[in-house]
């Protein structure tokens, strides 16, 4: 009786000739598509970069190191990022202090507040700061008439202008990594420096702060690579008196036909700006993964929080300057803007209008754009959510090899700017494939590809993050139960890590839409995006038009925003 | 003399009690423990005694002065009260050093840098970290961790010291080995020691007087062996060395000894203030039950717990479970029928 029990068991062995699994072929697949569209660019980058008229030769490095306007946008660069992102972290440090450690009333509705900045694709609040601080923006024009001023006070156009700016958007990235280290700071740790003596602000400066520096540190270092990468907030500001940073000035090199060898030295300053992210990235894991700062952490009581008094006043005046100059303010000047007639005049029942958004239906080169942004963000959510499923499941439950070069690869896109990885697709992409004979340059294809490359990390970061919270004995109690690897992975893995999936999936879509620094330099007639035609019509100055259109892309991402908060249950999204 | 008084100390949460009119007496160079089971309040009253919980009720004076005074609403802040904690967690501040960490309550003093350095290797002196001044936590074991965070406690000389479950993280060898530290330095500091702890033991082996908490409420407050001999309540008897707490009722009083109904046979206890049919409990420890093949006290031997030199049997008296400790030597089984003495009980009113 138990021997043929046994017997019915056994056909579950694995039967060991088998075909090649379903599991390698995609491996292979992902791989051979890695190797075209980030591999293979990368080296065509750098090879160009070292040749000059067809031969290899170091002349474009001493091009970039010579010329006066591109050694002008490296110090710009500095001149720029380097003040706005302490300004950002210092803000991003006392906000998250009030959020997480005081008893500031309201503070759940601050809290989605503050975070609202993320949202907003920088070069759209670049615009947003043009309707209030141009030469004929609100601000300015209401300081004129208070003052009787004949000149406008503040000019957006400008370093300064770029230092706000990015000031007062960039503080959401250090404050989103700075918020949950300071909300799970271990309370006895600030309570042992109250008993033996400290006051709250003599805690705060010798304990809290200190303790926090690894999150502090890896949130400004984030924000500065983050900033030195963004193309689409210097092209905004930068434009009407060519004050260039490194990313515009690459993108104005690649612009320049007439400029012997022009691609080839955008691809040296590239290689350049690169350089100064791996440093960066290279700064940022050590410091965050320094193990002198882990504290151990028992149960503790939840902190208590600081009454803040008649400090109360303060913090809330901050606060809501805060909220009042990144969301508030802007939103309601491109509100303003895009729902007037002419721009310039107060909007009024006269000068109202609501045909800058009629126009956008009408507009053959807008209604394409939209579509084109939609299918583009879909198709490359729906890809980069699967793939990523599947590097991050073999990376870190399977053992397959290679993976380590292969995360470097998927990581690479998205940690250099999205510049450089549009010049390296036209250096790549440019002529047609040989033997197929594959036009890819200026076809919708060469965008699509440039998105899955640079997106792709998102994908693995996500899923990687959600595989690793599923205890592998959810899966061996499947496998001991009697299912194939594959089974197991389709009957437990797979449920539980349907929600990161959608999540994944809106996370893509989300930058996807508003995407402008690969955009601006890959599209082409028949193929614009949002981003494109956003730009384009900024740049040519029909200002109302230009707001309606970034209306539309703020609606959007905040809706999808909000699916991603609802399918991850709040653990992803804003 | 009292170094620190606790009067009608309450906290409510809404309308949560967490500590009911806590009033107690703490003597100089007493090492005081409040034990009870998580929940009770002892932490609170802890925090409270601390200055991070501002308690809606209550007086608190240290060597006669008022920390906290609801009436007169007074109420210092936990950095001017002088006290010394040890937390839980350890809290040793992970991007300080070991003598950084220890000197920072001087430092805060603004004493003189000799003097910081002097006292500071001295107290390290006595937690035996003399060599450790320069590491981090990181390269600190959960015991070094421990005694950095009693250092830091000790080196301001406070005449109070808080100990907040401080043995909890530690493993059991380790445990033993801190108890007595702890002791030997109180005995060597002559310092004031409230120790708050979910542990009877350590509340047993390392205090001069124990006050047990259960629901936010004192239950009883007494040295180690008052406590254990004479529990007030089922709660207290169970709590402390872990009695049999059976159902009884007073059939007979005479003299200085009355009889009482158990497990459906009569013994005879020390009478108290009891009046006949009365109602109650009598608490008996596993070891006083005793094997009596004679007595008329028949249970049914129902698990067996093997603990080398002793072991620990549960007997079934229709339907009521009586545990009993004796020497291994005594071998019983499962289902074994004995009979059975019970050498000592004490009467709990409830």
């Amino acid at each position: 009786m138990l021997e043929k029990e046994y017997e019915t068991v056994k056909p579950i062995q694995n039967n060991k000739l088998k075909l090649p699994s379903l599991q390698n072929i995609i491996w292979w697949v992902i791989v051979g598509l890695l190797i075209f569209t980030v591999f293979y660019p990368s080296i065509v980058l750098v090879l160009k970069s070292f040749t000059t008229d067809g031969a290899l030769s170091f002349d474009n490095y001493i091009k970039i190191f010579t010329d006066p306007s591109i050694l002008r946008s490296m110090t710009n660069s500095l001149i720029v990022v380097v003040p706005s992102t302490i300004i950002a972290t210092i803000l991003a440090v006392i906000l998250a202090w009030i959020v997480a450690r005081t008893n500031l009333p309201g503070k759940g509705i601050w809290q989605s507040l503050l975070v609202i900045p993320y949202l907003i694709p920088p070069f759209i609040g670049a615009i947003s700061w043009t309707y209030l601080l141009g030469p004929v923006g609100y601000i300015n024009k209401w300081i004129m008439e208070i003052f009787n001023l004949t000149e406008p006070l503040f000019d957006i156009y400008s370093i300064g202008g770029m230092i706000f700016v990015m000031s007062i958007y960039g503080f959401a990235i250090p404050y989103i990594v700075i918020l949950p280290a300071m909300k799970n700071i271990n309370a006895s740790i600030e309570e042992s420096a109250r008993i033996s003596g400290a006051t709250t602000f003599r805690t705060l400066i010798d304990i809290t702060i200190p303790v926090l520096a690894p999150a502090i540190i890896g949130g400004a270092l984030l924000l500065f690579m983050y900033e030195m990468a963004d193309f689409g907030l210097p092209a905004v500001l930068g434009a009407p008196d060519q004050i260039n940073l490194m990313t515009t000035q690459i993108y104005y090199t690649i612009l320049s036909p007439d400029m012997p060898n022009h691609l080839e030295i955008a691809g040296a300053q590239s290689m350049l700006l690169v350089l100064i992210g791996l440093v960066g990235l290279w700064i940022h894991s050590k410091y965050t993964k320094s193990s002198k700062f882990v504290v151990v952490s028992g149960k503790s009581p939840s902190a208590e929080l600081t009454k803040l008094g008649k400090w109360k006043w303060v913090a809330f005046g901050f606060v809501f300057i805060v909220v009042l100059l990144t969301v508030v303010a802007p939103i309601l000047a491109i509100l303003a803007t895009s729902l007037t007639r002419v721009y310039g005049l107060p909007l009024d029942g006269s000068n109202i209008t609501f045909n800058n958004f009629l126009k956008i239906f009408e507009l053959d080169y807008t209604q394409r754009s939209i579509w084109n942004s939609f299918t583009l963000s879909v198709i490359a959510g729906v890809v980069v959510s699967f793939t990523g499923l599947m590097v991050a499941y073999m990376t870190i439950k399977g053992k397959a090899r290679g993976t380590k070069v292969m995360n470097a690869l998927i990581a690479l896109p998205y940690a250099v700017p999205g510049t450089i990885v549009a010049l390296a697709m036209i250096l790549s992409f440019s002529r047609p494939i040989p033997i197929v004979e594959w036009q890819l340059y200026g076809s919708y294809m060469i965008l699509l590809i440039a998105y899955l490359a640079r997106f792709m990390n998102l994908g693995v970061q996500t899923l990687s993050g959600a595989i690793s919270q599923i205890d592998s004995s959810l899966e061996e109690a499947s496998r001991i139960s009697g299912a194939s690897k594959t089974r197991a992975f389709w009957d437990i893995v797979f449920p539980l890590l349907r929600p990161s999936l959608y999540s994944a999936f809106f996370l893509v879509m989300m930058p996807a839409l508003g995407e402008i620094s690969l955009s601006s330099l890959l599209w082409s007639v028949g193929n614009e995006t949002i981003g494109v035609s956003v730009f384009s019509a900024q740049m040519e100055g029909k200002v109302t038009l230009t707001a309606a259109l970034a209306i539309i892309l703020l609606l959007f991402t905040m809706l999808i925003n909000q699916i991603v908060r609802i399918v991850s249950r709040g653990k992803v999204g804003i | 003399m009292n170094t620190l008084v606790l009067k009608n100390i309450t906290k409510r949460y809404g309308d949560d009690i967490a500590v009911n009119n806590f009033n107690a007496e703490i003597h100089q160079n007493e090492l005081i423990t409040i034990v009870g089971p998580s929940g009770c309040g002892k932490t609170t009253t802890l925090r409270m005694i601390a200055g991070f919980i501002d308690p809606t009720e209550g007086q608190i004076t240290l060597d006669g002065v008022d920390l906290v005074n609801k009436e007169k609403n007074v109420y210092t802040e936990p950095e001017k009260r002088g006290i010394g904690m040890v937390f839980q967690s350890y809290a040793v501040w992970p991007h300080m050093n070991v003598f950084k960490n220890v000197s920072y309550p001087l430092k805060l003093r603004k004493v003189n840098k000799e003097e910081m350095t002097r006292r500071t290797r001295e107290v390290l002196r006595l937690v035996h970290l003399e060599k450790y001044e320069n590491s981090f936590v990181h390269e600190l074991s959960g015991g070094q961790q421990q005694r950095v965070a009693l250092a830091r406690a000790l080196v301001m000389e406070p005449r109070l010291l808080l100990l907040d479950e401080p043995l909890s993280n530690l493993d059991a060898a380790l445990r033993e080995t801190m108890r007595s530290e702890i002791k030997e330095i109180q005995r060597k500091t002559g310092i004031t020691i409230i120790n708050v702890t979910h542990d009877q033991i350590e509340a047993m082996t390392m205090s001069d007087r124990v006050i047990i908490m259960s629901k936010g409420n004192i239950v009883q407050v007494g040295s180690p062996e008052e406590i254990y001999n004479n529990p007030v309540n089922s709660f207290v008897a169970n709590f402390i060395g872990s009695s049999n707490v059976i159902k009884a009722t007073v059939v007979k009083l005479d003299g200085e000894v009355m009889t009482v109904k158990l497990l459906g046979h009569e013994i005879q206890l020390p009478k108290g203030k009891q009046v006949l049919n009365q109602d109650g409990f009598v608490s008996v420890r596993p070891h006083h039950v005793l094997i009596d093949p004679s007595s008329p006290m028949k249970g049914k031997v129902i698990r067996k717990l093997y603990m080398g030199d002793r072991v620990e049997y549960h007997l079934d008296f229709n339907g009521e479970e009586v545990r009993m400790i004796t020497d291994a030597e005594n071998k019983l089984n499962i289902d074994d029928i004995i009979g059975v003495q019970i050498k000592y009980g004490l009467w709990l009113d409830e």
